[in-house]
């Protein structure tokens, strides 16, 4: 068996047809998602992770697609009975009442009539929602049907739970509620793919995320893997007496490019020093997450009779690696939502 | 699984209906129908309704059995009128959203994301529809059974065909109506668009009736005609061989003899006239109706064949008529009813004593002909066969689901 929950190569998806505006939503899609893990799939509006999770789901027909789920191809229909999913915007039957909603998705999932009455009580008041179990689903809040959602993922015992903005409309309390069993599920051995908008919260829970930006995976791994080439360090420093300025370029001078206020270390780092005046503080820039490299800074800044007042270690966040994902480098502004027209 | 999620799915449909006010109103209302139908009874004088009795000549326990009075009854109004009609109705208001809600989006994604077929599930919820109609009907047919039997004093089992028969007549519109919601996603479009189609049907049924009945009595007239220019011309020949007998001169005439015939000359060769005249416009009274005979044959052969692609709404419903009546008790019933106008006709003849109008042709307007050929067309119909008009029906039906297949298998949600 693979170690690989999802593993996807060159999924594309084109919407439309000869007579009418064609779109490629999706356009060569490689990912992989390992048994276990918590997966993070982000992006702008229309970048196309919905299309993606509802190819997956078998809801939208690839145009050309390779790759396993579970183990299976895509769209091995029999695969889907080991698979949790709540769609975006789900609208359950309003007629149902919460546990006849996780019953009946149970069926539709092929779970005994027993087990679907047991796992749904269980289910349910694992969600929160024992209390409300009887009541018809028209006289929900949000929350509430976003609960019931989570609890008919779940109600097949899935190897694998896809949920798409499981906190849409849900209030600090649900979502932090959502974030323990995410967590949980992990721990059972569950794997679970997140689809959703609040950066924060897939930073908290997941061991990998995926930018997908116009249809491509913009860069994937673990936060620490995508960040470790941004991670920096900036020192502070200030003087008592003497001008700033001149003191921090005397002392940087080895290893500044002369007249310039960036420059190179001996491990090959990159510095870069920024100076606001002689007497404000002066920020050095180094790109490094390493300790070691920026003792030699510190030790040449002292012994110029300057005070360092910080020495931080910088770790970009997730949304900073969003925000460089979706701006586009050549006018450094935001790349426009939506997928390309055209093929 | 097949079986867990068709049972999950059946179990839904039901809580759905359950849900739904109008299945419940439609349920009482198929009770009040049936309490209507008990509360009419038939005896010597005539019809009764609860207490009250309305003499009625040619219907009375005299010439129709109670037994076939509750068939008529329970056919003509609970299941021409109410199940065909007013039911049928009800039933596409019920059920027009069952597939715009099934595939809206947040809906189908749920159920297309379980380990089930694309084609089966369309299927099984397609299925489901028809739910409504079944259970309405079986509860109704069970109910008229009853009074049948408590009233008429006949078990008649036959009754229960209904349920079949006005499910598959349901399910002739409900698959337009399913396959416009598929593509439409709109309850109205799908409501509407269906409601048109089945004016459609009827339109179309109507016509062919029509245009039969227009047929026979163009053969019929042809027929007519045809059979009397024989002795026509025999009687032309016969006077051109008198006057040729009359134009002979004999050799000595007294002249008493010569004025007689000369006279008889005269009214030979007057009536050989007015049989000529005769002929002539027989011939051409011939010649137009064989022109309506040819013209009427092939309109009705092209809206018969347009009606043998469309379901066959009004026969399937006559299957049952058909099977609770025999022709024999139609018969009884249909000369009570002549024999009572023939009666009126008689008495109107006796107080007005006017002559008939000499422009009307007085074969043609004879109530006799006129139901000859209404005879005729009933036989006609009554001779299509089953497999005909349900053949051609389901194939129809399963025409309009593979494109609803097709579409639903291939369709991005």
């Amino acid at each position: 068996m693979t170690d690989l929950a999802i593993d996807l190569r060159g999924i594309d998806k084109v919407y439309g047809s000869l007579f009418s505006r064609r779109v490629h939503a999706l356009r060569g899609i490689d990912m992989r998602v390992g048994r276990g893990e918590i997966f993070g799939l982000l992006g702008p509006n229309g970048a196309g992770k919905s299309t993606l999770v509802k190819i997956l789901m078998t809801v939208i027909k690839p145009t050309r697609a390779t790759g396993t789920v579970l183990g299976r191809g895509v769209g091995h229909k029999p695969t889907l009975g080991r698979v949790g999913y709540l769609p975006e915007h789900h609208r359950f039957p309003d007629y149902l009442t919460g546990r006849q909603v996780v019953e009946f998705y149970g069926a539709m999932g092929g779970v005994d009539r027993r087990d679907r009455k047991k796992r749904g009580a269980e289910l349910l008041d694992f969600v929160g929602m024992s209390k409300w179990a009887d009541t018809r689903v028209r006289g929900y809040s949000k929350g509430m049907r976003q609960r019931v959602g989570i609890a008919q993922t779940l109600v097949n015992n899935p190897d694998l739970v896809i949920w798409d903005e499981p906190t849409d409309g849900v209030d600090p309390v649900g979502r932090r509620d959502i974030r323990e069993m995410t967590v949980e599920l992990k721990r059972r051995g569950t794997t679970v793919m997140l689809n959703s908008h609040l950066l924060s919260e897939l930073e908290m829970v997941c061991d990998r995320v995926a930018i997908l930006v116009q249809g491509r995976v913009s860069s994937q791994g673990s936060v620490a893997e995508l960040t470790i080439d941004r991670q920096r360090y900036e020192i502070e420093v200030v003087s008592e007496d003497s001008n700033v300025d001149t003191a921090v370029r005397n002392a940087l001078a080895r290893w500044l490019t002369p007249g310039s206020l960036t420059g190179t270390l001996a491990t090959g780092e990159s510095l870069h020093v920024q100076l606001d005046g002689a007497h404000a503080p002066a920020l050095l820039k180094v790109n490094s997450a390493e300790a070691g490299v920026v003792q030699p800074l510190i030790d040449a800044l002292r012994s110029a009779r300057l005070t360092v007042r910080a020495v931080k270690p910088i770790r970009p966040s997730l949304e900073d690696l969003f925000m460089e994902a979706v701006t586009d480098p050549n006018t450094g502004r935001a790349l426009a939502p939506g997928a390309k027209e055209g093929i | 699984m097949v079986l867990k999620q068709t049972m999950a799915m059946l179990v839904d449909a039901y809580r759905e209906l359950n849900a739904k006010k109008m299945f419940w109103i439609t349920l009482v209302l198929s009770a009040l129908v049936v309490i209507a139908i008990a509360c009419v009874g038939i005896n010597d004088k005539g019809i009764s309704v609860l207490w009250w009795t309305f003499p009625v000549d040619v219907f009375n326990a005299k010439i129709v059995s109670p037994a076939f009075f509750y068939k008529l009854i329970f056919i003509n109004f609970g299941f021409k009128i109410w199940l065909t009609w007013a039911a049928t109705i009800l039933a596409l208001v019920s059920t027009a959203s069952l597939i715009p809600d099934f595939v809206a989006g947040g809906s189908i994604d749920l159920v297309l994301s379980k380990p089930i077929g694309r084609l089966r599930l369309f299927l099984t919820k397609y299925a489901t529809g028809l739910l409504f109609v079944a259970l309405q009907v079986s509860v109704f047919t069970t109910a008229s059974f009853l009074v049948i039997g408590i009233r008429g004093s006949v078990w008649e089992p036959r009754v229960f065909l209904a349920i079949p028969l006005v499910v598959l007549f349901f399910s002739f519109l409900y698959c337009v109506c399913a396959l416009i919601g598929l593509r439409t996603r709109s309850t109205i479009a799908a409501l509407l668009l269906t409601m048109l189609f089945w004016f459609l049907v009827f339109v179309v049924h109507s016509a062919e009736q029509s245009l039969l009945m227009f047929k026979l009595n163009a053969e019929d007239r042809v027929a007519s005609i045809e059979t009397k220019a024989k002795p026509l011309a025999e009687s032309i020949a016969k006077q051109q061989s008198a006057i040729q007998q009359l134009s002979i001169v004999p050799e000595r005439e007294a002249a008493e003899s010569k004025l007689e015939r000369e006279s008889q000359l005269a009214t030979a060769q007057a009536s050989l006239t007015g049989l000529e005249l005769r002929q002539q416009t027989s011939t051409t009274n011939l010649k137009d109706y064989q022109n309506s005979e040819r013209l009427l044959g092939r309109w009705y052969t092209g809206v018969f064949a347009l009606k043998t692609i469309l379901p066959k709404t009004a026969e399937t419903m006559g299957i049952l008529e058909n099977s609770l009546t025999s022709l024999d008790e139609v018969a009884k019933l249909r000369n009570a009813e002549e024999q009572r106008r023939e009666e009126r006709r008689a008495q109107r003849r006796g107080n007005e004593s006017r002559p008939p109008s000499r422009a009307s042709d007085p074969e043609r307007d004879s109530p006799e002909f006129s139901s000859a050929v209404a005879e005729r067309q009933q036989e006609i119909i009554r001779s299509r066969s089953i497999w005909w008009i349900l053949g051609t029906s389901i194939a129809f039906e399963i025409v309009i689901l593979a494109i609803a297949c097709t579409i639903f298998a291939r369709r991005d949600f």
